[in-house]
């Protein structure tokens, strides 16, 4: 005999624990009585907690090196491009703080006299 | 306990801090960040592609496309679904390209599932349980795409149903439906394939 359809909808359910308590009664009561429910629910339980047991992959050591090597280009090259994109070098850049540096100071001196 | 959102110890700094120290180009941060979620996407991505050497490949895809994207990061979910998201595309990408160039499944049964578990074995428990790893991954491997990586990312890397709603961007009831679907299919199957091996 082939278990109920009804009661293979709750395997999963019952194994996350997500049934409400009444439904969860009735499940256990019904495994008890129906051998092929129980036989089907042991299929069920003992393949997940196989698949729960597997053994995880770890990466090398070596991985996050990699990685950040990759990153660092990128982050270089984003750099480049927003240089190349801008009409002034860093020189200029410097040349400019200092510039607007004593336009903001002349500006406080200006306004607190 | 149930963890579902990457192994985070006591002493872990806050993932909203490192991230966004990330953000801010903190190089240590991101190198932490890495740190703690690589070997779960690395896990998934095997899993998924049954290659080790193309799982790692993937994987630092999915890092430098994390990295690449963390200015975008709201912090709206977490690092780790995040993440699982951008790894799920990726594989879900490699596995068309290889579906374009007519290759199969891989089914690669590395060193690792043949070893086992770590600890102190007889030869005989070791090689029953490398027996069993082989079987299962193999099991898992048989299923279709979309229910492997449901089942993956449950009953392997652990993540609640909300989390891998968040992930494949797919309703909770369609995520539990799945799910079911997957763990019969593999159920029936380790079931039959241990008939086969006991005649």
């Amino acid at each position: 005999m082939n278990a109920h359809p009804e009661m293979v909808e709750k395997f999963s359910p019952y194994l996350d624990a997500e049934l409400p308590p009444a439904d969860e009664a009735a499940f256990e009561s019904h495994l008890e009585d129906c051998d092929a429910c129980r036989a089907s629910w042991t299929e069920f339980a003992d393949a997940l907690a196989l698949v729960r047991e597997v053994p995880r992959h770890r990466l090398p050591a070596s991985f996050g090196r990699r990685v950040l090597a990759r990153t660092r280009g990128e982050r270089r090259r984003r750099l480049v491009r927003v240089q190349e994109l801008l009409p002034f070098g860093p020189a200029e850049v410097g040349l400019g703080l200092v510039v607007l540096a004593a336009a903001a100071a002349a500006a406080v001196l200006l306004l607190a006299h | 306990m149930r963890q579902t959102g990457g192994a985070m110890a006591a002493d872990t700094p806050d993932p909203d801090v490192l991230v966004d120290r990330a953000r801010r180009g903190d190089e240590r941060a991101f190198a932490h960040l890495l740190r703690l979620h690589q070997n779960r996407v690395y896990d998934l991505l095997v899993r998924m592609l049954g290659d080790r050497a193309e799982a790692e490949d993937v994987a630092q895809e999915v890092f430098v496309a994390f990295h690449r994207a963390l200015p975008a990061f709201r912090g709206d979910s977490r690092v780790s679904t995040w993440l699982f998201r951008i790894a799920k595309n990726h594989c879900l990408n490699r596995l068309k390209y290889r579906g374009r160039r007519g290759e199969g499944q891989h089914v690669e049964l590395d060193a690792l599932d043949r070893a086992g578990a770590e600890g102190p074995e007889t030869p005989e428990r070791t090689l029953e349980r490398a027996q069993v790893n082989e079987r299962v991954q193999a099991a898992i491997a048989a299923l279709p795409e979309e229910q492997r990586l449901v089942l993956v990312l449950r009953d392997i890397e652990d993540l609640s149903y909300e989390e891998i709603a968040a992930v494949l961007e797919q309703p909770e009831g369609t995520v539990k439906s799945r799910l079911h679907r997957a763990r019969l299919a593999l159920a029936r199957r380790l079931a039959g394939a241990g008939e086969e091996n006991a005649s």
